[in-house]
């Protein structure tokens, strides 16, 4: 039965969304709040990225690591 | 006032701490019963007390995909969870907590004292502890 699925059964519909503009605080607030992974970037009507839990890692770990280095 | 700089501080400030620990042999229903009930994503997953696994959301929504014709009373969290989840000394800083995840495409860490399982460091944890950097960024 998984076989014959196809990614619209599974897919988590109206993703959360964002320009990217947006502010980085408003996303992972909102990320953290709605227990989220990732925001889909769009930007008239075209996806241009996506931000992931990972992303927001690699982030968080470089800000930690300049700290370190001050 | 001198903050404490956030990259050394250990995981154990903050890490969620006590999660609840599910026997391996306990039901995938019951693990989606006691996430919804404590609002988390992520339960560590023991056998005979010993830490074995960590059981996310995702992990019991991909079993139950496999299995679609098995009762989720029936099917269990050992079947279901990621085995060998990355641990962690509670007094591990921080940045080295937050370097593992990232590296590895980890969205949680589980927190051990030895043998037992002290608490739980998952991504949105990490998302909290950004919120607080780009609040109030150290110092230059």
């Amino acid at each position: 039965m998984a076989q014959a699925m196809k990614v619209e059964d599974v897919m988590t519909p109206h993703p959360y969304t964002v320009t990217p503009g947006a502010p980085l605080d408003e996303v992972a607030s909102a990320m953290s709040r709605r227990k989220i992974g990732s925001a889909v970037v769009v930007e008239g009507g075209r996806v241009v990225g996506v931000f992931t839990t990972v992303d927001a890692l690699r982030l968080l770990s470089a800000l930690l690591a300049e700290e370190v280095d001050r | 006032v001198t903050l404490a700089p956030r990259a050394t501080a250990p995981v154990a400030e903050r890490m969620t701490p006590a999660p609840l620990v599910l026997d391996c042999h306990r039901s995938v229903a019951e693990a989606r019963e006691a996430m919804f009930a404590l609002g988390v994503e992520h339960l560590p997953v023991t056998d005979r007390g010993e830490l074995c696994g960590l059981a996310s959301a995702r992990d019991l929504d991909r079993l139950q995909l496999d299995k679609p014709n098995v009762d989720p009373e029936v099917l269990e969290v050992g079947q279901a969870m990621s085995p060998r989840p990355l641990t962690v000394a509670p007094a591990t800083p921080l940045l080295r907590v937050v370097e593992r995840m990232a590296e590895e495409g980890l969205d949680a860490a589980v927190v051990v004292d030895g043998r037992e399982v002290v608490g739980i460091f998952t991504a949105r944890d990490a998302l909290r502890l950004l919120l607080s950097l780009l609040a109030s960024p150290a110092p230059a």
